[in-house]
C-alpha cells in the first residue's frame, strides 16, 4: 500500500473544565476516537457544527496539542517518536491559516517580515536572496511587491488572508490545514481566496485539510469530505459519495439545511431538533440519537455505532444508514 | 404600504470628510412581506437599518429623505415618540444575540420589561405573556427557563430569546439584521423557518438583512442589492437572481461555489469595493466593472425599471 502523508490513528483529546468556581471538574471529550489517512496531494474537508471537534482535531495534526490516546502518523513517522531535529522538520512542513485575518498578524510587524519569519526560523533560504524570496512569494499570492514595508492594519481581510498564505508557503509545506480560511471574508473576496488555494494545490502539489462549517466551499474544495458531530467521524468519503449518496442522518440533515439559489437543488428541509448536546454530558449510543429523526431508541440510545466501511471507501458511523437499499 | 422611504441620506461627518454611508436610497415593504437587503460588509445596509431605527450612531446622522411608516414620518417624531414605536411597531434582531441581551437580567423580565413599557400591562399579565413567547419561539420548559440568564443558553437559544423579545408587542415591521451569521447551519435553518412562521402569523413586514444570497432565495419576496451605499438593484428575488441586470449583481452570484463546477476556477470580481470618502461622481462599482463605458466614471447612472418592480442602476440598462 502507498504510504500515506498523514494518519490518524484512534486518537482521543479531553480537556479538563470547572464549570463554576465550586463545580466539580469534569473532563470535555474533544476529539473521540478519530482515524483517517490523507495521501499526498489530497484535499480533506472537515465539516460540523461548532463544537464538534474539528479545531481541535486540526491542532492535534500538527503537534499543537498533543493527544490523549492514539497517535498521528506523518510520513510513517509516529509523532510520538520524533527527535528534536525531525519535529523541527515536521513544524517546517506542515503549515496552518488560520480563519481570522486580524488576529493572526502581529500588528507590530512589517509584511515582509511576517512573510520571512518561517524562513529565518527554519533557515529555507534560497540562492536568490531572502528579500527577492519574499517579494517573489508575495506576488505569487496576488500581493503588491510595495507592500513590503506595511503593517497590517493598512490591509484588507482579503488581503490578510494573502498574507497569511504566503508565510504558510514561505517554507514550501507537504501539508496546509486551513481552519476557516474564507469564512471572514465577503462573497466576491472568497471567491479570489478560494482559487488562489486551489491554483497553490497544483503548483506546489500540496496536501489540504480545509475545516469549514460553509459545505459549499468544502464541496467545491475537496477530494473527501469527513463529517464529525460530538467530537467523532460519522460519514467520510469521497465529495461525491457524501454530497450525492450520504448514508448518516446527520449529513442528510446538515445537507438539507443548507440553503440554495437553485430550486432544483433544495432539498426537503429537514429542520433538527434542539441544539448540539453538550460535550460535557454526551447522549449515551449514539451521539445523534436524541436529534435524529430515524433513531429507534432500543438500539440507538445503548449501542454507540461503529464508524464501518459500507461502500468502497465510503465510512459511516449508524445503526440505520440511508441509502444503502440497491 | 407599510414602510416607504425616499431619498434616504445617512451621512457621517468624520475629520478626513463625509462617508456617504447610505447615499439617496429608496425602498418600500408591503404588510406580510419579506424584503432582503443584500451587500457586502461596509455596504450601507446595516445602516440603513439604524436609520429606519432612529438609531444611527454618531457622528453619522441623517441628512435627508423620508421614512414613512404607517403614514407617519419618523423623522419628524419626537425621542419619546420614537421610543413609543421601537420594540412596539417595529422592532429589530440584531446578529450577535450575546451582546444584544442584558447580561445581568433574567431572560424573561427582559421580555416583560416591552409589555410592561408598551402595552401597560400588570406585572403578573406581562409574565404569562413573556412565557407564553419563550413557547411560541420553542424555548422548551419555558417556565424554568424564564429565570435564566442569557449566559446560561446557547447561541442559537439566545436569537430564539431575542426573537421572543422583538416579537413580544407584535409589531408590524420586523428588521433582521443578519439573524443567523452567528448560527451553524442546522441551527439557522431553525431560526429561519421560526421567523418565517412568525410573521406569517402575525402579517408583519420583515426586512432580512443578509450576505447569504441562498437564504435570500429561498426566503425573500423582492430583494435589494447594495454598493457602497445606493442600491444598485432591486425587484422579485426570482428574477434579481435569475436575470440579473447589474454586473455587480451578475458578478457576486457566479462568485458562489454553488454555481460552479467543483474544482473549476471560481468567478472573481477583480479589486475592492471603493472608499466612501473618495467623492465618486460616476457609478461606484466602475472600477470593478468589466462592461465599463467612458460615461460611467463621469456621470452617475439613474435607477430605471426594466421589468415590472425590476429597478436597475447601471449606464447599460439606461
Amino acid at each position: 500500500m502507498k504510504q500515506s502523508l498523514l494518519e490518524a490513528k484512534n486518537i482521543h483529546k479531553s480537556f479538563s473544565v470547572k464549570p463554576g468556581p465550586f463545580a466539580r471538574t469534569l473532563s470535555l471529550k474533544a476529539v473521540n476516537g478519530v482515524s483517517f489517512r490523507l495521501e499526498e496531494g489530497e484535499t480533506l474537508g472537515l465539516a460540523g457544527e461548532s463544537g464538534s471537534g474539528k479545531s481541535t482535531l486540526g491542532k492535534l495534526l500538527l503537534k499543537l496539542l498533543t493527544p490523549d490516546e492514539g497517535e498521528i502518523i506523518f510520513r510513517g513517522k509516529s509523532q510520538d517518536s520524533f527527535t528534536a531535529r525531525e519535529l523541527l522538520s515536521f513544524r517546517k512542513e506542515t503549515q496552518m491559516i488560520f480563519q481570522d485575518p486580524y488576529s493572526s498578524l502581529n500588528p507590530r510587524m512589517r509584511i515582509g517580515d511576517i512573510i520571512g519569519e518561517p524562513i529565518k526560523i527554519h533557515k529555507s533560504f534560497v540562492s536568490a536572496g531572502y528579500h527577492e524570496q519574499i517579494v517573489a512569494l508575495m506576488k505569487r499570492v496576488g500581493l503588491n511587491e510595495e507592500y513590503f514595508s506595511r503593517y497590517p492594519h493598512e490591509f484588507s481581510g482579503g488581503q490578510r488572508q494573502r498574507i497569511g498564505i504566503a508565510r504558510a508557503l514561505a517554507v514550501s509545506p507537504r501539508l496546509i490545514i486551513a481552519d476557516e480560511p474564507v469564512s471572514a471574508l465577503d462573497v466576491s473576496i472568497q471567491a479570489q481566496i478560494i482559487n488562489l488555494l486551489q491554483e497553490l494545490k497544483v503548483e506546489f502539489n500540496l496536501s489540504f485539510i480545509i475545516i469549514a462549517h460553509d459545505l459549499s466551499v468544502l464541496h467545491h474544495m475537496s477530494d473527501r469530505i469527513a463529517i464529525m458531530y460530538l467530537g467523532a467521524i460519522v460519514e467520510m468519503g469521497t465529495t461525491e459519495q457524501v454530497f450525492s449518496h450520504y448514508l448518516h442522518p446527520y449529513t442528510e440533515a446538515l445537507l438539507s439545511a443548507v440553503p440554495h439559489l437553485e430550486k432544483q437543488d433544495r432539498r426537503k428541509k429537514i429542520v433538527l431538533k434542539g441544539d448540539i448536546p453538550s460535550p460535557l454530558d454526551p447522549p449515551s449510543g449514539c451521539p445523534f440519537h436524541p436529534r435524529c429523526p430515524y433513531a429507534r431508541l432500543e438500539v440507538c440510545a445503548v449501542t454507540p455505532p461503529p464508524l464501518e466501511e459500507k461502500r468502497s471507501g465510503h465510512l459511516a458511523a449508524c445503526h440505520f444508514c440511508l441509502n444503502l437499499g440497491d | 404600504m407599510l414602510l416607504r422611504i425616499t431619498g434616504l441620506s445617512t451621512h457621517f461627518s468624520l475629520p478626513q470628510g463625509t462617508l456617504k454611508v447610505v447615499d439617496n436610497l429608496d425602498l418600500f415593504v408591503e404588510e406580510g412581506e419579506t424584503l432582503a437587503i443584500v451587500g457586502e460588509s461596509g455596504c450601507g445596509k446595516s445602516m440603513t437599518a439604524l436609520s429606519i431605527m432612529g438609531l444611527v450612531p454618531a457622528p453619522g446622522s441623517i441628512v435627508s429623505g423620508e421614512i414613512l411608516f404607517e403614514g407617519r414620518d419618523l423623522r419628524t417624531l419626537s425621542d419619546t415618540e420614537m421610543q413609543q414605536l421601537r420594540g412596539n411597531r417595529i422592532s429589530i434582531i440584531f446578529q450577535e444575540p450575546m451582546t444584544s441581551l442584558n447580561p445581568v437580567f433574567r431572560i424573561g423580565d427582559q421580555i416583560a420589561e416591552g409589555l410592561l413599557l408598551h402595552r401597560k400591562l400588570p406585572k403578573r399579565v406581562a409574565k404569562e405573556t413573556a412565557l407564553e413567547m419563550l413557547n411560541k419561539v420553542g424555548i422548551p420548559s419555558p417556565a424554568s427557563r424564564y429565570n435564566d440568564y442569557p449566559h446560561q443558553l446557547s447561541g442559537g437559544m439566545r436569537q430564539r430569546v431575542m426573537i421572543a423579545m422583538a416579537l413580544s408587542c407584535e409589531p408590524r415591521l420586523l428588521i433582521a439584521d443578519e439573524p443567523t451569521t452567528a448560527l451553524d447551519v442546522t441551527i439557522q435553518a431553525q431560526i429561519l423557518e421560526l421567523i418565517d412562521d412568525l410573521k406569517r402569523e402575525y402579517g408583519m413586514g420583515l426586512i432580512l438583512i443578509t450576505h447569504d444570497l441562498g437564504v435570500v432565495a429561498e426566503r425573500a419576496h423582492r430583494t435589494a442589492i447594495m454598493y457602497a451605499g445606493k442600491i444598485v438593484e432591486t425587484g422579485p428575488t426570482e428574477q434579481v437572481l435569475n436575470q440579473p441586470l447589474h454586473p455587480y449583481t451578475d458578478g457576486l452570484l457566479s462568485s458562489l461555489p454553488q454555481r460552479a463546477k467543483p474544482g473549476s476556477p471560481l468567478a472573481t470580481i477583480p479589486g475592492q469595493v471603493p472608499s466612501l470618502l473618495m467623492e465618486l461622481p460616476g457609478c461606484g462599482f466602475c472600477e470593478r466593472c468589466p462592461h465599463r463605458d467612458w460615461k460611467c466614471s463621469t456621470e452617475p447612472p439613474p435607477l430605471r425599471e426594466r421589468g415590472a418592480g425590476h429597478f436597475v442602476r447601471c449606464w447599460k440598462h439606461a
